[in-house]
């Protein structure tokens, strides 16, 4: 187990430093990259230029500056934010909160519906129930994010009053309550567009799991209807729903920012968006690394679950 | 009088004729096209032109969908921003089914060598949230079509490099490959004629499927303010004019009809996917 542990660990390390150099690289050839927006109002001679450039570290090879700021990284200097001229750190981490709220009620809330769901409707399958809950869940990913937030802002903000439409507190308000109305609709948003894949992905996979041996076994043993269907058949239908969720954590990163955005959520999702459309590129990075720390760190803590579920799954 | 005889018809087609839900989406979809392309030519709509005499204007008979804050139609710019739409979802598919397909063909031909490389590189892309990376590549360029079609569809690749990875290893154990290796087949010539139409139909449904949701990234990238840029309309950028709280509350003309837009293009999408899939492979029904 430990091996196993150690090897995936590895590759993730692996596949960090894959992610941030590609993003490395391109940061450092882009039109409009960290020098010329240093330099966009200065009127720079061509020696002065390359000066600039020497001093800042910027004309070594970009294997030797992206090591160098790899270094840096780890010691956790994430570099100056060339818009709000403070430490980068700074700026992000108190935004990993909000973040992680967000996420982890829209994911929780999804599972939550679309698990007994799924259950439920795996039982009779084609049934009313059925068509009804594959409607939903299509409905859920053919609406985009975005469109769906303004209409839930429009009917419930602006029509009815019933919702703040913005941030996460009002101001001068710091109460639990005051959060939660505020997280109503982002989380609304975030978890509709996740429940289509589990709700299918439950209902396929109780499907697959309920016509095995092991649970005809429990049958004609007489056990009750409800045991057999969690006991039995829930238990190892739930391995592919942990995959799933391994696989959808990458799709909700991608919602969040969205949906952080619109509602003006002070998480990272917003942070990236107003670092993009400033070019700020210190901190673009810093996010990147981030979310690709996040993501690695799920897929590692999800395939040791997944093992710990399955123990058949070999840990070579 | 003469019966006509008609032609049998390829049965994959018939079964698609026969899901109704797909005939539908088909026949909306080409409608929709139609009136994007043709609409605005016919009627001489001009998505640019300001009528300073009719800012913010209702839906009325002048002006079916009202006008924006600039007296623009917004009719015209609902359809010129679908021919944006369609076009990078369409275009965007292509690009990254050109990259997937050779890539996962040789892959699965030579599993130890390429395969490993390219299954890892493409693992890791996986892995990565899409909508990251493209806002993240996409704000390093200067947005125009051609570079949002060129990195949708880059970043779009290693979904279907992974199908035709799997296929590949399988029909690669084939009899008929096996003959046709021995009997001395260049290489080229095992993998694009007999490895390459025996694998591919799994990438049509991908394919499908595919279009709809490179319409959605491209909308969600505009809708941010990194895709296509005004005065060009696209339909993710107006809804974008939603952001501002006047447009949201009291102009819903402006945005709506887009976003409508977007729903219908994406349902019928799927509905097409699901009848590409059950009429290549009638067995699997998820």
């Amino acid at each position: 187990m430990l091996k196993y542990i150690i090897k995936r660990v590895l590759i993730s390390i692996l596949v960090f430093v894959g992610i941030t150099f590609l993003v490395f690289v391109m940061a450092h050839f882009a039109p409009g990259g960290p020098l010329d927006l240093l330099t966009a109002d200065a009127n720079l001679s061509p020696e002065a230029y390359e000066a600039l450039e020497k001093s800042l570290g910027l004309d070594r090879p970009i294997v030797v500056q992206y090591a160098d700021w790899l270094g840096d990284f780890i010691k956790g200097d994430w570099g100056v934010s060339y818009r709000f001229n403070s430490a980068v750190s700074d700026l992000i981490i108190p935004r990993i909160g909000p973040t992680l709220l967000l996420m982890g009620t829209s994911l929780g809330l999804a599972l939550l519906i679309a698990i007994p769901l799924g259950i439920l409707v795996s039982i009779k399958p084609y049934g009313a129930l059925d068509y009804l809950s594959n409607a939903f869940a299509f409905l859920g990913q053919a609406v985009p994010t975005f469109f769906y937030s303004l209409v839930l802002i429009y009917l419930f903000s602006v029509r009815l009053g019933w919702l703040p439409m913005l941030g996460m507190n009002t101001t001068g308000e710091t109460g639990a309550w005051d959060t939660i109305k505020h997280m109503i609709m982002p989380v609304m948003v975030l978890s509709w567009h996740q429940m289509a894949s589990f709700i299918r992905y439950t209902r396929a996979s109780m499907l697959e799991s309920r016509n095995a041996e092991h649970v005809k076994t429990a049958r004609s043993k007489g056990l009750s209807p409800s045991r057999v269907q969690i006991k039995h058949i829930f238990r190892n239908a739930l391995i592919p729903i942990v995959t799933q969720i391994g696989l959808q954590v990458p799709l909700l990163i991608g919602g969040a920012v969205v949906v952080e955005q619109i509602f003006s959520w002070p998480g990272i999702g917003s942070l990236l968006i107003n670092s993009i459309l400033y070019r700020d590129y210190t901190v673009i990075m810093g996010i990147t690394c981030l979310i690709a720390v996040a993501v690695l760190g799920t897929n590692l803590l999800l395939d040791i679950i997944y093992a710990k579920l399955d123990p058949r799954i070999s840990y070579k | 009088m003469t019966k006509k005889v008609t032609k049998k018809e390829h049965p994959k087609l018939a079964r698609f004729r026969k899901h109704k839900l797909a005939m539908a989406g088909t026949i909306v979809m080409i409608l929709l096209t139609l009136c994007v392309v043709f609409v605005p030519m016919i009627f001489n709509l001009d998505p640019y032109y300001m009528d300073y005499e009719a800012l913010n204007q209702a839906p009325s008979a002048k002006y079916l969908l009202g006008t924006d804050s600039m007296g623009r139609d917004i009719l015209a710019r609902t359809l010129y921003g679908g021919r944006v739409s369609i076009l990078v979802g369409l275009a965007a598919v292509c690009v990254s089914a050109l990259i997937g397909i050779p890539l996962g063909l040789l892959s699965g031909y030579y599993e130890h060598t390429v395969g490993r490389v390219v299954m890892r590189i493409a693992d890791i892309f996986m892995s990565f949230p899409t909508m990251v990376l493209m806002l993240v590549v996409v704000a390093m360029f200067n947005p125009s079509i051609i570079i949002l079609i060129l990195v949708i569809g880059i970043i779009g690749w290693p979904r279907y490099t992974r199908i035709m990875y799997s296929n590949t290893l399988s029909i690669r154990q084939k009899e008929y490959v096996e003959a046709a290796r021995t009997s001395g087949c260049k290489t080229a010539t095992i993998l694009t004629r007999y490895i390459l139409p025996n694998s591919i139909s799994p990438v049509w449904v991908t394919m499908t499927f595919g279009v709809g949701s490179a319409i959605l990234t491209e909308t969600t990238l505009s809708f941010l303010g990194v895709g296509i840029q005004p005065p060009a309309a696209s339909w993710g950028n107006l809804i974008r004019e939603a952001l501002s709280y006047a447009t949201l509350s009291l102009r819903p003309w402006v945005w709506i009809p887009a976003g409508i837009a977007i729903i219908i293009v994406t349902v019928c999408v799927n509905f097409i996917g699901d009848g590409v899939r059950d009429a290549l492979d009638p067995q699997t029904k998820l």
